[in-house]
């Protein structure tokens, strides 16, 4: 992806934050943690993609011809 | 004029029009289908609150059509998903898809308003039927199948709402929809398998998945709007407040993300997002305070708009390649970038995006369940939200448009398909920019505002840290051609081991008998050619087979000798007998 795109998700995700640092919203637990949703965003997609991938391995996914065996 | 029309069920207009279509002359049948869904939108904007259509069937008292807001809205949207797939149809010729989708979005309709469950069974039945001709009218090689298990499910679905129907009658001696059910009640849970079944609800959710990435392109757009938000209205209807539907949404929410991560077909990973968003309608009517219900109101509505939407560019994508699975796509970006930009409206939705529709319905649920302390939930709704991104708004476009793939644009879709999706991508623009024109019609009075900078501040990290995870693990993302095994495997795999006993047995004597018979009369054939020649066989000397089997008329021929002695001999006899009577 291009340099420049990078550079716009830098900017609106530090801007994001600071505006969460100088806006502080106590309405769950989770909002005393600056910048919960940017760990909860990027484990969570990791968490998805591995958790699905290895219960496909174990024994979701099969070969297209399995119930035609 | 007015006051007539309105005491005409809308969902007869719709019906009228699957009846009238085939006498429409060929060039006029595609614009047969805008109309009627058009009309019956008009007549649903016209309605008013109350009962009309009392009816008696046999001995029971049926209510056509209850009118109020929450039935209105639901059928608005019914009605326009109709007439936007008609848009999106508009090049088909096929008249009996078109009637079949007429019956099935007015039996939709037909559920909304509903007085009584009896009303409610019939229009459920007839939409399963209807649909199931969607999926069986698609263009795969399994679809036959697929569309037949679709129909057997429904129609078992259909039972147990049914017989929970019937149970409700003889426990409280009425039939009226008149609130909540009792939970305490088998009737009510009965009821409830049923519904689940049509609002997809895990483990009765493996048909969805099964045949909706099967089913004919345009068919797919009715399908993905229909029957399941239509089960979502009759769990508002019947059974709001009803806590297990909380932890089976949440269930859905996260069970659709996880498949939809491992799905190779465009139309299975949209397919699963549409069991995902139903969680999150299912959370709603269990959490069943007047904001979550709202939510679940405006979440089905929004759902349908972006969901068709989507479900039109995976649609354009395969129609013009003529391949529907994302190992077989890819690199499409500057062949199909208006079908793109067009998806990617859907995606954001689906997605979230502030000042997309889905953003101003899906936090409105969320904040429901924040509002009654269900934090766990609130959490897990927004990781089924990264789910959704990750697939919908990341995979798929990427794998099928971006990637290095071999996908080639073999034609040109149809103009009227990118209108439909044109017209979709606006109004869930409309809709997300101007909640208020939502908000307006919802059914129960709670004030909401997802305008909010928190809200902006969540969503934009969650969004781009998906994004950068997304961007990492991407190869690993790369599905191979494989299937993924749901629930169906209870129905779909135990084939090999029941067809022997069930169908074979039952074949093998027929198989046998059949072969018995056939033997029999071929050994009757072999002896009936020549006869003579077999009992020569059996009584006087052995012949050779040759002999037997061809009919040889010299051979059988008696020899002159005993033919001129036979005469003689009788005539001496005659003789010797008229002489003696003499």
């Amino acid at each position: 992806m291009k340099r420049k795109y990078w550079f716009i998700l830098f900017i609106l995700a530090s801007a994001s934050i600071i505006i969460e640092l100088l806006m502080p919203h106590y309405e769950y637990w989770w909002n005393k943690i600056p910048a919960f949703f940017v760990f909860f965003g990027f484990i969570g997609c990791i968490l998805i993609i591995l958790v699905s991938k290895a219960l496909g391995k174990l024994f979701i996914q099969k070969n297209e011809e399995y119930y035609n065996d | 004029m007015i006051s007539s029309l309105n005491h005409i069920p809308p969902a007869f207009v719709m019906f009228l029009g699957a009846v009238m279509l085939p006498f429409f002359p060929k060039k006029f049948r595609s614009i047969g289908f805008l109309l009627f869904p058009a009309l019956t939108l008009l007549l649903i904007f016209f309605l008013e609150d109350g009962d009309f259509g009392n009816i008696t069937f046999l001995k029971y008292e049926l209510l056509l059509c209850s009118v109020d807001h929450l039935g209105r809205i639901f059928a608005a949207i019914f009605a326009f998903i109709t007439f936007a797939g008609a848009i999106y149809a508009f090049h088909i010729k096929d008249t009996s898809e078109q009637v079949m989708a007429l019956i099935y979005g007015g039996s939709a309709i037909g559920v909304t308003f509903s007085g009584d469950l009896l009303t409610l069974f019939f229009f459920c039945e007839v939409m399963a039927i209807s649909s199931a001709y969607l999926v069986l009218s698609g263009e795969k090689h399994d679809s036959r199948k697929a569309g037949m298990r679709y129909l057997f499910v429904h129609l078992f679905g259909g039972s147990f709402l049914l017989a929970g129907i019937l149970l409700h009658f003889l426990e409280t001696g009425s039939l009226k929809i008149i609130g909540i059910l009792d939970i305490h009640s088998t009737a009510s849970w009965l009821i409830l398998t049923g519904v689940s079944l049509n609002a997809a609800i895990p483990p009765l959710s493996a048909w969805l998945s099964d045949s909706y990435p099967k089913a004919s392109i345009t068919g797919a757009i009715f399908l993905s709007a229909l029957t399941t938000k239509s089960a979502v209205y009759v769990l508002i209807r019947l059974f709001a407040g009803w806590d297990i539907l909380i932890y089976a949404g949440v269930v859905m929410a996260l069970y659709g993300v996880l498949y939809a991560v491992l799905a190779n077909d465009i139309r299975e990973i949209l397919a699963y997002h549409i069991i995902s968003q139903v969680g999150y309608m299912v959370v709603g009517v269990g959490i069943g305070t007047e904001l979550a219900l709202n939510g679940t109101t405006a979440h089905a509505f929004s759902h349908i708009l972006y969901k068709a939407l989507l479900f039109m560019g995976a649609g354009t994508l395969i129609y013009s390649t003529g391949s529907s699975k994302l190992t077989e796509l890819g690199g499409l970006s500057s062949s199909l970038r208006t079908v793109l930009m067009l998806y990617m409206v859907g995606a954001f939705s689906i997605s979230g995006f502030p000042l997309f529709n889905g953003f101003i319905s899906k936090s409105m649920v969320v904040s429901a369940a924040g509002e009654v302390h269900l934090e766990a939930v609130v959490l897990l709704l927004h990781l089924a939200s990264v789910g959704t991104l990750l697939s919908i708004g990341l995979k798929l476009p990427y794998f099928a448009w971006f990637s290095k793939g071999q996908g080639v644009c073999k034609r040109k879709p149809p103009i009227n398909m990118l209108i439909g999706m044109g017209l979709l991508s606006a109004f869930c623009l409309i809709f997300g920019i101007t909640p208020r024109f939502l908000y307006e019609y919802l059914p129960f009075n709670a004030v909401y505002d997802p305008f909010t900078v928190h809200h902006f501040i969540e969503i934009t990290q969650l969004i781009i840290f998906t994004f950068i995870g997304f961007w990492l693990l991407r190869d690993k993302l790369k599905s191979g051609s494989t299937i993924s095994l749901d629930t169906d495997w209870i129905y779909r795999r135990p084939k090999k081991y029941v067809m022997p006993i069930v169908i074979g047995s039952v074949n093998n004597f027929f198989i046998g008998a059949e072969n018995l018979l056939l033997s029999l009369s071929k050994s009757i054939a072999v002896y009936s050619r020549n006869p003579g020649a077999w009992i020569r066989t059996v009584f006087l000397y052995k012949l050779k087979k040759h002999t037997i089997l061809n009919f040889d008329p010299d051979e059988a021929r008696v020899g002159v000798f005993y033919t001129i002695s036979s005469i003689l001999l009788f005539f001496i006899f005659f003789m010797f007998t008229w002489l003696i009577t003499k």
